[in-house]
């Protein structure tokens, strides 16, 4: 109920000025810069359990994890591909890039999100073009440093891929039977 | 919202339709008031965003557009009322014997008789053209309500275009955060589409309607034509009307010329002055200001002009083909977003 008036009178500003202030991607923002960035920002709640966009649909942007844990699944498995805390971010392909999303985003804990839409982006690119290409640098720069975690956990399964097939054949028949969906799936998502 | 209670929920529901239904049944004409603040400002609301490029606050941009617009609007008002009023009392006093309407009845039993669809009288066409006459006779000049309604607009419209200049999408924001969860990118994504095709159909058709009816006052007030500020104002509101739109103005001058002047001198330059001001339409403006138009079948805007008209005369026809645009963009884009979030 409480909550509920605060989304109707528009909430405690303080508080969601903190929030944004100790994300990571918004770091080198000034108080005036975070103070035009709330206005595009949309604050969602979400309850445990509640799915905050399904594999296959379109996306439109990007959320951020004010508070709670979120899980990115794979579907139709629910297989958990990684788990979020405060802080982070998800669906950033869909900010710069209208696409079908390719996971299930779905809160583990009541959460609080803030959801940064692509018009809205582009509209504060063509407002305040210093804020904005601040806003995209630093996107940027936490995209390239998850590309290169991916690359490097890439080259690591390589390597183990690699290993596995110099071993001799008689070690195969050891080694976990074909129907066993773990295999299955890891050589799937690598591709 | 963590709000979870079915029926808690309900009854918010039930309680915002209900707000919304007193509002429609017993202030429906506030309604309207707010509704053409919030046209304006979303008409404006480019101007102030770029205000905002150039490095201005958002109040700051809001508050130069807004005194921009009052100034130009009590500039125009000074400049033009006076020659308005005049033309309206001659207008009356020639228009009010009873030739036009004479004219229009016949123009009508003409059209009657070769469009089978249309029955003579069914248009109402001279009914709303009198209708029309009487009502701003009364605003214009004698009725001191009017003139006070007039007045409450004139606060009412600025005070509310103001401050949704300058909160308007911050209001947006509030009224999407009543939206579900489960509905929440969906909703996003048609507001988003519908913005980007209404706001560049009603912008261009906007500036085009005042440019044609800028550009038309020039003209007929050239060939020397009797009230043609009148004119001029209703062939840009005529503009809205495609196809038909011009020949309507066009033809309602010519009849206001031979009568006026009781000749055939000023047919050529009429002429030459509708013609001109359609080609600047059609090969510069339109192309320049709505390059991403929406398209209405020829069919739809035959039947949105005549529906119009039979609801609310020529005023209904001026709208109509608006009203069909932005409703068919909702449904088309609701349609489309819905489909590709197989909701």
């Amino acid at each position: 109920m409480n909550s509920l008036w605060k989304n109707v009178l528009g909430g405690t500003g303080e508080d969601e000025e903190d929030v944004l202030r100790n994300i990571p991607l918004f770091d080198d923002l000034s108080r005036r810069d975070i103070a035009i960035l709330r206005r595009i920002l949309h604050r969602r709640e979400y309850v445990a359990g509640e799915s905050i966009f399904t594999q296959g649909e379109p996306g439109l942007g990007m959320y951020i994890i004010a508070k709670g844990v979120v899980s990115i699944q794979s579907e139709p498995a629910g297989r958990e591909l990684v788990e979020l805390n405060d802080g982070d971010f998800f669906g950033e392909i869909a900010l710069l890039n209208e696409v079908i999303r390719s996971a299930t985003a779905r809160a583990k804990s009541d959460c609080m999100l803030l959801s940064l839409f692509q018009p809205d982006l582009l509209g504060l690119l063509d407002r305040n073009p210093r804020l904005g290409v601040k806003i995209l640098l630093s996107l940027a720069r936490l995209v390239g440093i998850r590309l290169v975690e991916v690359s490097d956990e890439l080259e690591s399964m390589r390597k183990a891929y690699e290993r596995l097939q110099a071993q001799p054949v008689a070690s195969e028949v050891e080694s976990p039977p074909p129907d066993h969906p773990i295999l299955d799936d890891d050589a799937e998502s690598m591709v | 919202m963590t709000t979870r209670n079915p029926w808690f929920r309900g009854a918010l529901w039930l309680a915002a339709f209900g707000a919304i239904g007193v509002l429609v049944v017993y202030g429906h004409d506030l309604l309207i008031l707010f509704l053409v603040a919030a046209i304006i400002a979303y008409l404006l609301n480019p101007l102030v965003n770029g205000l905002e490029r150039r490095g201005m606050r958002r109040t700051t941009a809001a508050t130069v557009i807004f005194f921009s617009l009052s100034l130009l609007v009590v500039v125009l008002g000074w400049l033009l009322v006076p020659i308005i009023a005049e033309q309206a009392v001659g207008w009356q006093g020639e228009l009010g014997d009873g030739r036009l309407f004479a004219l229009i009845d016949r123009l009508e039993a003409d059209l009657a008789e070769l469009l089978p669809l249309v029955e003579p009288g069914s248009l109402g066409l001279s009914e709303s053209a009198r209708r029309a006459i009487e009502t701003q006779e009364r605003h214009l000049l004698s009725n001191a309500t009017g003139a006070l309604s007039m007045i409450g607009n004139l606060v009412v419209i600025p005070f509310v275009l103001f401050f949704l200049l300058r909160d308007g999408t911050r209001l947006m924001k509030k009224l999407v955060s009543l939206v579900p969860n489960r509905y929440f990118e969906f909703t996003m994504g048609v507001i988003y589409k519908i913005d980007a095709q209404l706001g560049s159909y009603l912008r261009g058709q906007s500036l085009v309607a005042l440019l044609v009816g800028i550009a038309t006052i020039i003209g007929l007030g050239l060939v020397g034509v009797n009230y043609y500020v009148m004119l001029g104002i209703f062939t840009g509101i005529a503009n809205f009307i495609p196809y038909v739109g011009f020949l309507i103005s066009a033809g309602l001058t010519l009849a206001i010329s031979v009568l006026s002047t009781g000749g055939m001198g000023q047919i050529l330059g009429i002429v030459i002055v509708f013609v001109l001001v359609q080609t600047l339409e059609n090969v510069i403006l339109q192309p320049w200001i709505t390059a991403r138009n929406v398209s209405l079948h020829p069919v739809s805007v035959l039947l949105a002009i005549l529906l119009g008209g039979r609801l609310a005369g020529v005023v209904g026809m001026a709208l109509a083909v608006p009203t069909v645009a932005v409703a068919k963009v909702i449904l088309v884009e609701t349609a489309i977003t819905l489909r590709r979030f197989r909701l």
